[in-house]
């Protein structure tokens, strides 16, 4: 067993070799670990931009026929405050502010507040039993059957509202399901002060 | 077997590539679609996404091509109400052609890794301290010492890579001595193993099933990719995706029966009417428009378009369609139900005298019941 024995002790140059291997394979990992990393971040960006890119411009066109057989137009209600909410009777979260919805309307219409709906990939008759059950909201919504009313707000899921200003301006966002906070912080310093 | 799984990475790559005849509207829309995030869900695009807000966003970028705008035209119009981040194709100079690259890299990156492991037989070095860690690198060098699979000879295994690998990278002499004791030590308890001749190995020599795995998971891996990758947009996530409405093995016959017939009005509203029933009212008056354009005069496909106007919100539009059809046929229920649907929804009061007549024609009908109620409510 002895005559195979290979050799002696490593020579100097042998051990050379061996640091200059590892030192190829940590590049290996470096560069597999970064390609890795750079895959991960280009798919990672892209989440919704945490300010919509319509604030402070002029409010897109809203237009077309209301669920209750009406027309609609917003530019008709051009100098009031409107509240542009977005949602659909299949849209949980929008269950949940709908009384909030029909209750900041009901204390705040008499100070100037306008409320209109998009009603999104809806069926007429259910998106007219969702407002009956949910606190019979009395504003107009507007029906977007391809949802392309929805997309010319720039909207990423339901429920979203937007707050638009007596000169047609977008002021302000909401993204998800709306609270009392975001009504007095956003609208109520729009409207008109309270009768006395 | 890694070129073939290279071969099969590349191919899948290869085929993302555009195809060989001219686009057809369909295949526009979900060439800009491919490159549109949608808004709902992270990673998917306009085209792949089951999402309502997807299916509405298709719709728009299939109405301005139609409109004869260009795809950059309508990218924009998203990043003007979405942001930047709502056009998905990579910057080519970027970090996104990585994302391209990086399977087509890992591949022989990784195979290079394997084989570097099972080169790491190369013997170098000796042992200065233990005799038993010498005689067992020597019969492992001759092929004479074949650790099994038990325990001991595991762990026997672990040490001699570790010895050789102590003595390959150079290290100093004490952690060669450490290696030394360990393998010494593993040897004599490999040598005390309780050695039943059942256990002859029927195992794969270690080595073989470590590089057949490494092997075969990158191939797999590299299939994956290909077949993930071809068919998203880039910058998507590979992973499953729900199918989209067209994906009704019905609608994908229709429409190869209206390409192999283009000129026969029935293809067309077999498709339409599929489409239709799908919820697809854009494709639906598409395909009855072609039907139209083929036979001016078919009624019923009027009736079937002014239905969908309908439906889709555009009543004022559909009216006076239906109030001419309503004079042709002033007897066909199916008529006189959207018209007096149309009428009702438009507040005219004409429409409980048309309703009342759809009643009388077709009282068994599915909608008559329906249409009966809401009379009675008023």
């Amino acid at each position: 067993m002895t005559a195979l024995a290979t050799g002696s002790e490593a020579p100097p140059a042998e051990a050379g070799r061996g640091s200059r291997r590892r030192v190829w394979r940590m590049l290996a990992l470096l560069l597999t670990v970064g390609l890795l990393g750079l895959v991960l971040v280009t798919r990672l960006e892209g989440k919704p931009p945490a300010r919509s890119v319509l604030l402070d411009g002029p409010a897109p066109d809203l237009q077309g026929t209301t669920l209750d057989g009406g027309t609609f137009d917003l530019t008709d209600w051009r100098g009031q405050v409107v509240l542009v909410n977005v949602w659909a009777s299949w849209c949980v979260p929008c269950q949940q502010e709908q009384p909030l919805l029909v209750s900041s309307y009901r204390e705040l219409a008499p100070r100037g507040l306008q409320i209109v709906g998009i009603n999104v990939r809806d069926k007429p008759e259910e998106a007219r039993a969702f407002m009956q059950e949910f606190g019979q909201a009395p504003w107009p919504s507007v029906q977007d059957p391809d949802g392309r009313r929805a997309v010319d707000w720039g909207t990423f899921a339901l429920p979203e509202t937007y707050l638009v200003d007596l000169d047609g301006t977008v002021v302000a966002k909401a993204v998800g399901e709306l609270d009392a906070a975001w009504i007095q912080q956003n609208v109520t310093p729009l409207l008109a002060p309270a009768g006395p | 077997m890694l070129a073939v799984a290279l071969v099969v990475a590349g191919l899948g790559l290869a085929q993302a590539a555009s195809p060989d005849r001219p686009a057809s509207l369909q295949e526009r829309v979900d060439a800009v679609g491919a490159t549109i995030r949608c808004p709902t869900c992270q990673g998917l695009s306009i085209k792949d996404s089951p999402s309502v807000l997807a299916a509405g966003s298709r719709q728009i970028v299939e109405q301005q091509l139609r409109e004869g705008r260009t795809p950059a035209e309508v990218r924009q119009y998203f990043v003007d109400r979405y942001g930047p981040s709502a056009v998905l194709s990579p910057d080519p100079d970027g970090a996104g052609l990585l994302a391209w690259l990086l399977p087509v890299a890992a591949l022989p990156l990784g195979g290079w890794l394997g084989w570097r492991q099972l080169r790491r037989r190369q013997p170098t070095g000796e042992t200065d301290g233990d005799p038993d860690a010498a005689a067992a690198l020597d019969a492992y060098r001759a092929g004479a010492l074949r650790p099994d699979a038990t325990p001991a000879g595991e762990a026997l295994h672990e040490a001699l890579l570790v010895r050789l690998a102590a003595a390959e990278d150079g290290l100093d002499a004490a952690t060669r001595a450490r290696a030394d004791a360990r393998l010494g030590a593993a040897y004599r308890r490999y040598a005390r193993r309780p050695t039943a001749t059942q256990r002859r190995s029927r195992a794969l020599p270690r080595r073989a099933v470590t590089v057949v795995t490494v092997v075969a998971l990158l191939a797999g891996t590299g299939a994956a990719l290909a077949v993930g990758v071809r068919s998203r947009g880039v910058g998507d996530l590979p992973t499953g995706d729900l199918p989209g409405p067209a994906a009704a093995p019905g609608l994908l016959q229709l429409t190869a029966a209206t390409r192999e017939r283009p000129s026969d009005p029935q293809a067309w509203i077999a498709l339409g009417r599929a489409y239709d029933a799908g919820g697809e009212l854009v494709e639906a008056l598409e395909s009855y428009d072609r039907a139209l354009a083929l036979r001016p005069d078919a009624d019923d496909v009027q009736l079937l378009r002014a239905a969908i106007l309908v439906r889709g919100g555009s009543v004022g539009e559909a009216l006076p369609v239906l109030s001419e059809l309503g004079v042709r046929h002033p007897d066909d229920p199916d008529t006189l139900l959207v018209l007096g649907n149309a009428q009702d929804i438009l507040g005219r009061p004409e429409a409980d005298v048309t309703l009342r007549r759809f009643l009388e024609l077709a009282p068994d009908a599915p909608a008559a019941a329906v249409v009966r109620e809401r009379l009675a409510q008023r």
